[in-house]
């Protein structure tokens, strides 16, 4: 099991999401992405199975530019993290059929929990 | 033969879909301003359009209406920028069939075309009307066929459905399906996986929560039920759903109504229920972990997703179709595969289905890297073994495996053959009391056995295919 995780913003937000993952996931099993284009080609190289895909979307074009992304990730568990939660940029995140949804200014306990769940689950 | 129709500016292009048209054996007409391709369309029959989307006189999309309402209705592919969401997000929720980006290859625009032909061809005046845009199920098994036929049913209604099927089946591919070619396609599919939500948030993520409902609630949120009104919410795993929250979800169920967590009025909700689980929930029921009333509700209707080995007819077809699938997303060339890898591939059980086949895959090809066929030898090991297993005839258990208790040979093995083969039968013998004892339900059997998923599953092929007395 691997967890790739994308966020490509360096403030408050994407730090305390940083901490989330990093809290329940071993580092060794993190695979950290800046930009979607590398997150791309990693999804195009052997996944282990069960692995997670933890995307942080901190804008609704971001959000866009990861529907492109759809076809690649049909054998991972999403998690999206969404800017707002607004009725379109619901409709957009369940595109990607995420496990869970979070949004950008929670404090991502639950995601922590969530992700703690799914870890065990496959350990 | 099919006609098509090209909506293009750029010459180059408007001829290269032109070639993959004719090599298919079709007919195209081309044009390379909107009104010129409106003209046409209102004039002529077409199956297919091909419509770019940047044009001299204005934008694709905005006539993909007029071009459906014309009396051929023809299903309309829309060729994008290259890497444009917002273009592909707009030309599938106004109605095209599929989209494509620029510069496609002949398989890109080949498949979609195909589909869309194979799709017109079934929906002629006389044929059934069991038809499915598919949607990656692959097969014409008799089994299929009648899920197919099943899916298409569930989809002209608004009948809860409950999908099951061992684990690696597809499960969530056939709720997909239902949701795709229903009325409420366009609108959310939401899923719920039970297995990822713990307990003590399922029933905030599900109804959502008023502002201030608990620690940590500064504003209020919407829940999934409400997040899939006018839409499908598919509940995946729906055997681990608490008991607590199964006796809430019947009422939301039967009055698509509900409360959010600590919410004062109830709102309301227009979903489509589609529930997926690999657990015997009528087993469930009668130890008490189930509700029967709403199993009863679940169960409107009920599709069963078959296991690979008993759709042997349709392994080919799937292998092919991941094997072109893998290597697109590789960015490998398409490879072939000799005899011997088909008679492996079409003989072994896959007992963890089309999931394990899809990994299986994904090692043969880079394992093959840049070799154009697949051979036996690129195939996982432990397949491997298990062909050449079976190729023998069964022999009694024990039988040419070093003794553990037995008399004492002249000539003892080495330390480490007796330690291997104690190892061997003891994680046998576990595996088969663990399994016994879960009735078949591998995620408690990780949950008990402290084993990854991943490790089960490689344990369960090890040893599963040698013991004739397995239990089932």
């Amino acid at each position: 099991m691997k967890l790739l995780f994308y966020s490509n913003g360096d403030d408050r937000n994407s730090t305390r999401l940083e901490a989330a993952v990093h809290k329940v996931i071993p580092e060794s099993r993190i695979e950290p992405f800046k930009s979607l284009a590398d997150f791309r080609e990693r999804l195009r190289l052997l996944i282990e199975p069960d692995s997670i895909a933890v995307l942080s979307a901190s804008n609704r074009e971001e959000l866009q530019k990861m529907q492109l992304l759809r076809g690649l990730l049909t054998e991972i568990f999403v998690v999206l993290v969404i800017p707002d939660r607004k009725k379109s940029t619901i409709g957009l995140a369940h595109l990607l059929l995420p496990r869970f949804l979070s949004q950008t200014k929670d404090d991502f306990v639950d995601l922590s929990k969530v992700l703690n769940k799914m870890y065990r689950t496959v350990h | 033969m099919a006609a098509v129709l090209i909506i293009d500016d750029d010459k180059l292009i408007c001829e290269w879909i032109a070639n993959v048209v004719t090599r298919l054996g079709h007919h195209s007409v081309s044009t390379h301003l909107l009104r010129e391709g409106l003209k046409k369309v209102q004039s002529e029959p077409f199956d297919i359009v091909f419509l770019d989307v940047q044009m001299p006189d204005g934008s694709g999309l905005e006539i993909i209406p007029k071009l459906k309402a014309a009396r051929s209705s023809p299903e309309i592919i829309v060729i994008t920028g290259l890497g444009d969401p917002d273009e592909a997000e707009l030309a599938i929720k106004t109605g095209a069939w599929d989209y494509l980006e620029k510069p496609a290859s002949f398989e890109a625009i080949k498949l979609p075309m195909l589909r869309a032909l194979e799709y017109r061809a079934e929906r002629r005046p006389g044929k059934s009307s069991t038809v499915l845009k598919r949607n990656g199920i692959i097969g014409d098994s008799q089994k299929i066929t009648s899920c197919l036929e099943l899916l298409a049913q569930a989809a002209s209604s608004d009948a809860n459905v409950l999908i099951t099927g061992e684990t690696g089946t597809g499960k969530e591919l056939f709720a997909k399906v239902v949701h795709h070619n229903s009325s409420r396609a366009k609108r959310n599919f939401v899923v719920v996986d039970c297995t990822a939500l713990p307990e003590t948030l399922v029933e905030s993520v599900l109804f959502g929560h008023a502002r201030g409902a608990f620690t940590g609630a500064e504003t209020s949120e919407e829940g999934l039920i409400k997040q899939s009104d006018g839409g499908t919410l598919f509940l995946d795993e729906i055997g681990e759903l608490p008991l607590v929250i199964q006796k809430k979800f019947l009422r939301v169920i039967q009055e698509h109504r509900f409360r959010p967590v600590g919410g004062r009025r109830e709102i309301e909700s227009d979903f489509r229920l589609v529930a997926a689980t690999n657990r015997e929930l009528e087993s469930m029921v009668r130890q008490g972990r189930f509700r029967e009333d709403l199993l009863f509700r679940i169960r409107t209707l009920a599709i069963e997703s078959p296991p690979l080995r008993e759709i042997p007819e349709d392994i080919k077809k799937l292998t092919l179709f991941f094997m072109n699938d893998l290597c697109e997303r590789f960015g490998i060339v398409p490879k072939g595969a000799s005899p011997e890898f088909w008679e492996i591939v079409t003989k072994y059980p896959w007992p963890g289905n089309v999931r394990e086949l899809i990994q299986a895959l994904e090692k043969a090809l880079l394992s093959a890297k840049d070799e154009p066929m697949l051979f036996p030898k690129h195939l996982p090991t432990y397949i491997r073994i298990q062909a050449a297993r079976s190729s023998f005839p069964q022999k009694p258990a024990n039988q040419g495996k070093p003794a553990i208790r037995s008399s004492i040979p002249k000539v003892p093995p080495k330390l480490k053959e007796i330690r291997k083969a104690a190892v061997s039968e003891a994680e046998q013998q576990y595996l088969k009391d663990l399994i016994s004892f879960v009735g078949g339900d591998n995620n408690k059997a990780c949950r008990i056995s402290g084993l990854s998923r991943s490790r089960f599953y490689t344990l369960l092929k090890k040893y599963r295919p040698a013991d004739a007395r397995w239990p089932e």
